[in-house]
């Protein structure tokens, strides 16, 4: 029954051979339910031949361009979920690499000095802090220690107008390799320093080296300034106050004595 | 003697263009390949039409089947590199429609109501009869729209043979490529088609005549 119905298919959607055709043809003349069946089943083509075309499309080359690009878009666009996971390694290279260049902690640690340290640190508490900037200006390393800094005599420096006050701050330590501009150091009046000319390696930033000097004299700062203008030479009272102290006082000894008297210089 | 000789060359002409086609439409897939989209471009424009109709026939919706088309060709670009000179760009994209249409209905669970309410909406425009007799209009309206719910209510795998070799003519070889299958496969699917429409379409006959 199944291959007669196949057969009906064949025949009537024309997929037999003559030869078959006319056979098949033959054996439905006396079959009228599969002279029936045949006929719906050409029907049946005729109607599927007859389904109208489809309505005009919209589709365009433009569109599919624009698919195509927004779909190339998309495909590049995310970022594998894993690849999060190297963001820690990179962060942990980068802080080795970090820690390896970094020069401060290769051999041995360097000491550094502060110079107003060195210079007021010596129980001097009469003195006021001398306006040191320790970010405007060099500070000596262990490889300019103060001990190898050329010393010379002390000097009296006198300036037209009174010290500022000391501005103190805590510079981070990562400006302490700052490059110095010689031209900017302040040299703070009365203070005892010496300030010399220092080249090493023939590097202009590091010409300049602040050596602390033996306080053997001092001069208060406040009588060296002469009111109405600067010191002119003239025959003015200076006091000189020793570092020395008084066995019997603690206090120090001050001699008042005219300035012509004094030695000024190097 | 004389018309077997004019057929017989009709038919090495048609060969010879064919070949000339599959030839150029291989030779523009080659260029798309190296980067030429204008060539992607012309294969798109030469056969957008006969890949609408097929995806019109499977899908009964014009946005769908647009929908369809474009993906079919979104996707043949970006797998350019996968087509095998071999076979015919048409049979390739083809291919890739029926996967689509497939994969829709399954992920679609067949058509919703409204889609169904679509499909038959587009059958008004399609039931206008070309027959003088309004009789023999009316009847033959009344077949063609049953067998459009047939065809519409069959399997896709059924659906996609019967569009293939009843509506669109392919040979059996071709839907053999299509369906990556042999050809007397092919021809055997396409039996079951036939008896899976024609069982179908005898209680839509009966509804509308009733």
């Amino acid at each position: 029954m199944k291959r007669k119905d196949d057969d009906l298919l064949r025949l009537a959607f024309g997929e037999l051979a003559a030869d078959s055709a006319r056979a098949v043809e033959a054996r439905t003349v006396g079959d009228a339910s599969a002279q029936a069946d045949l006929e719906a089943m050409r029907e049946l083509r005729a109607g599927l031949q007859r389904l109208p075309p489809p309505p005009p499309d919209t589709l365009s080359a433009e569109r599919l361009r624009a698919a195509i690009l927004d779909r190339e878009l998309r495909s590049r666009r995310p970022v594998p979920f894993f690849a999060w996971a190297w963001a820690p390694v990179a962060v942990a290279a980068l802080a080795a690499v970090l820690v390896v260049s970094r020069p401060a902690l290769k051999g041995d640690p360097q000491v550094v000095a502060n110079p107003s340290v060195l210079a007021f640190n010596r129980g001097e508490e009469a003195f006021a802090a001398p306006s040191f900037d320790p970010i405007e200006e060099p500070i000596v390393s262990s490889q300019a220690a103060p001990s190898e800094a050329t010393r010379s005599r002390a000097t009296v420096v006198r300036a037209s107008e009174p010290a500022a006050p000391a501005r103190r701050r805590s510079a981070p330590r990562r400006r302490r390799s700052r490059a110095v501009d010689a031209t900017r150091i302040q040299v703070p009046t009365g203070d005892l320093f010496a300030i010399e000319p220092r080249t090493q390696n023939g590097d202009p930033a590091s010409a300049f080296t602040v050596a602390a000097k033996e306080p053997d004299v001092m001069a208060a700062p406040t009588s060296s300034v002469v009111e109405g203008g600067p010191y002119s030479g003239g025959p003015e009272s200076v006091v000189i106050v020793s570092s020395k102290r008084d066995l019997d006082t603690g206090a120090r000894a001050a001699t008042e004595t005219e300035a012509s008297n004094v030695f000024v210089g190097g | 003697m004389i018309g077997i000789g004019v057929e017989r060359g009709a038919v090495r002409l048609e060969a010879s263009a064919g070949r000339m086609e599959l030839e150029s439409d291989a030779v523009l897939v080659r260029q798309a390949r190296d980067g030429e989209y204008r060539a992607f471009e012309l294969l798109f424009e030469r056969h957008r039409l006969l890949v609408y109709r097929f995806a019109y026939q499977m899908t009964n919706s014009r946005d769908d089947a647009e929908d369809v088309v474009q993906e079919a060709f979104v996707r043949a670009y970006q797998n350019l590199h996968r087509y095998r000179d071999e076979a015919k760009f048409t049979t390739w994209i083809l291919r890739i429609v029926t996967n689509l249409c497939t994969d829709r209905a399954r992920s679609g669970n067949r058509r919703t109501a409204l889609e169904q309410q679509e499909a038959t909406r587009g059958l008004d425009w399609m039931t206008i009869g070309n027959t003088e007799d309004p009789i023999e209009n009316l009847e033959g309206d009344r077949r063609v729209d049953a067998i459009k719910r047939a065809l519409a209510a069959l399997p896709t795998h059924h659906r996609s043979v019967i569009v293939l070799r009843d509506l669109e003519g392919r040979e059996y070889p071709e839907i053999a490529q299509v369906l990556n299958c042999t050809v007397g496969g092919a021809k055997l699917r396409v039996l079951r088609a036939r008896r899976a429409l024609r069982d179908r379409v005898a209680p839509f006959l009966e509804e509308a005549s009733a």
